[in-house]
């Protein structure tokens, strides 16, 4: 039987991965920081150095000898991932979308090109990748959960002054049915009362392109929209003032529905829309309140 | 300070079109450097306007490289090593390559974007500092501290923001929150074809490329939008999309 070597920070992200690495066929070991679904699973205190958990990975694979060794495609495990790839001299493939087994090879699906394209990779093993947990449907499976403790052993490469969660608030804007998206056509942050009050009218989640929250810290990181950060599926999406540059786009894909608003007819958020309306947005959002 | 800073050529991807019977992309478009190299670029000019010394601009790409590099010489960088047959490089080629290239010399800082932003692999840093037996920090969005020594800068990871130091020589990728790079004035470009650039290829440096992985296929995704145009009167407009709206949501 073929094996598998998982890391996740997360307990979900790992349980995500793990049930799909059984349900293709493999022995599922791994490292994690909290009980997690897997046939043999090491267990420590949450270690996030990159030395550490390399180190730590690379023992474990010289033990168990697996054929994939699987990372969570998150910051750190992409930093990991590829420190232990070129440890090993393996190949990595990172941001994996899906995978498939195919006797000594695997196949997988990323976004290519900045998002235009989906390429489909196959490599031999053994060899490493990096998994989008969140892409995973994860399944019902049983595992023979031999537990055990380990120690992560100590690494000094860098030394960790201080670390402070990033406040979150919790979004639903994967469940939500209705998304208003606004991107740089909005001139200042006041003007976000404007689509708020249209969001009301319509019980919608508010999100945004990666310039709002991450250059003018208009809205929080949490309701960015596209490739590097959430990818929606909502009933109906009406985006306001959003150019639809590829790396937003390929976030608003699985969307029912389209509605956008902009000024330039031919924007290229214009052929992800189902209704393009060309105009001010500080003109029609205001009439369209009062018509709902 | 010597510094290197890894920088990558990538295709205009606003000019990518796709073609809409086979969904495969035309890559018949200008290369340019790309916007997270220019962070790095922007991040090594800043401490060597600090500290002085050197900021060479090293990269692996093809034979087009020859003019996108003058873009980081526009930039600022002193001067580059560039390898240009290396056109399909992945990351396992390209961390090899660049590595050959960054043990000529001794170096005090490494820095790069975090990721290209066509690939997004966000390998670079990490191959790079382990074939070079380096620290490594990754994903920095602000450098507190930077002195011969030592560095001290803030990490933003998905969950956290981490505040880490380390001793030099030592590896650092950047997001592209961490400054605003520079935009060359015209003195800078007719100045940037004199600076001397240094051209060799991937036999000089005695790597052989390994090709790990096999394209299958790389197509667009389907979009099939009605892409309905709605013009007119805000008046007008309001209550067609409100109609839409009642329907859709």
């Amino acid at each position: 039987m073929m094996k598998a070597l998982v890391f996740a920070e997360k307990a979900d992200h790992f349980n995500r991965i793990s049930s799909k690495l059984k349900e293709m066929g493999f022995e599922v070991h791994g490292l994690s920081f909290a009980e997690a679904n897997a046939d043999h699973l090491y267990i420590s205190e949450p270690n996030y150095d990159y030395a550490s958990i390399t180190a730590a990975m690379e023992k474990i694979s010289d033990d168990v000898g697996p054929d994939l060794v699987v990372f969570s495609s998150t910051k750190l495990g992409k930093e990991v991932s590829a420190r232990f790839a070129q440890r090993k001299n393996l190949p990595c493939i990172t941001e994996c979308l899906n995978l498939e087994v195919e006797g000594s090879s695997i196949t997988v699906s990323r976004y290519s090109l900045g998002g235009k394209t989906i390429a489909k990779l196959r490599t031999s093993l053994p060899g490493v990748i990096a998994v989008v947990a969140d892409a995973i449907e994860p399944s019902e499976q049983s595992f023979q959960m031999n537990i055990q403790d380990f120690e992560i052993p100590v690494s000094n490469q860098i030394r960790t002054v201080s670390r402070e969660e990033k406040k979150r608030e919790a979004v639903g804007l994967r469940e939500a049915d209705v998304i208003i998206c606004i991107g740089r056509g909005l001139r200042k942050k006041e003007d976000i009362e404007l689509v708020k009050e249209l969001a009301e009218k319509l019980n919608a989640e508010i999100g945004c392109t990666r310039p709002l929250s991450h250059d003018y810290k208009w809205l929080p990181e949490e309701r960015m929209i596209g490739l590097s950060g959430e990818k929606v599926s909502p009933k109906l999406l009406i985006s306001i003032g959003v150019s639809g540059q590829i790396q937003h786009a390929v976030g608003i894909m699985n969307s029912k529905t389209v509605i956008a608003i902009n000024t330039d007819e031919n924007a290229p958020m214009r052929e992800h829309s189902d209704y393009y309306v060309v105009g001010d947005l500080y003109e029609i959002i205001p009439e369209l309140i009062r018509n709902l | 300070m010597k510094i290197a800073v890894c920088v990558k050529e990538v295709y205009n991807l606003e000019q990518v079109k796709i073609i809409k019977e086979t969904r495969e992309p035309i890559l018949d478009v200008p290369k340019k450097l790309d916007d997270l190299s220019r962070n790095a670029l922007e991040e090594a000019i800043k401490i060597r306007e600090k500290l002085g010394g050197e900021v060479v601009a090293i990269s692996a790409g093809s034979p087009d490289l020859k003019k996108t590099i003058k873009e980081a010489l526009a930039m600022g960088a002193d001067r580059a090593v560039i390898v240009t047959d290396c056109s399909n490089s992945t990351p396992e080629s390209t961390a090899l390559i660049l590595s050959k290239i960054l043990e000529k010399d001794s170096y005090d800082l490494i820095i790069m974007g975090d990721a290209s932003s066509d690939d997004y692999s966000g390998q670079m840093a990490s191959r790079i500092a382990e074939i070079l037996g380096l620290p490594q920090i990754t994903f920095v969005s602000e450098i507190k501290e930077v002195s011969e020594e030592k560095i001290t800068c803030v990490r933003d990871m998905d969950d956290y923001l981490e505040v880490v130091e380390a001793d030099l020589p030592c590896v650092l990728s950047v997001t592209n929150e961490i400054n605003e790079p520079r935009i060359p004035a015209l003195k800078d470009i007719l100045k940037a074809s004199k600076k001397p650039v240094e051209t060799l290829s991937a036999n000089d440096l005695g790597v052989e490329i390994p090709q790990p992985y096999e394209i299958i296929e790389n197509l667009a995704p389907e979009i099939d939008r009605r892409q309905e145009v709605i013009e007119g009167d805000a008046g007008d407009v309001a209550r067609k999309l409100a109609e839409i709206i009642r329907r859709e949501a």
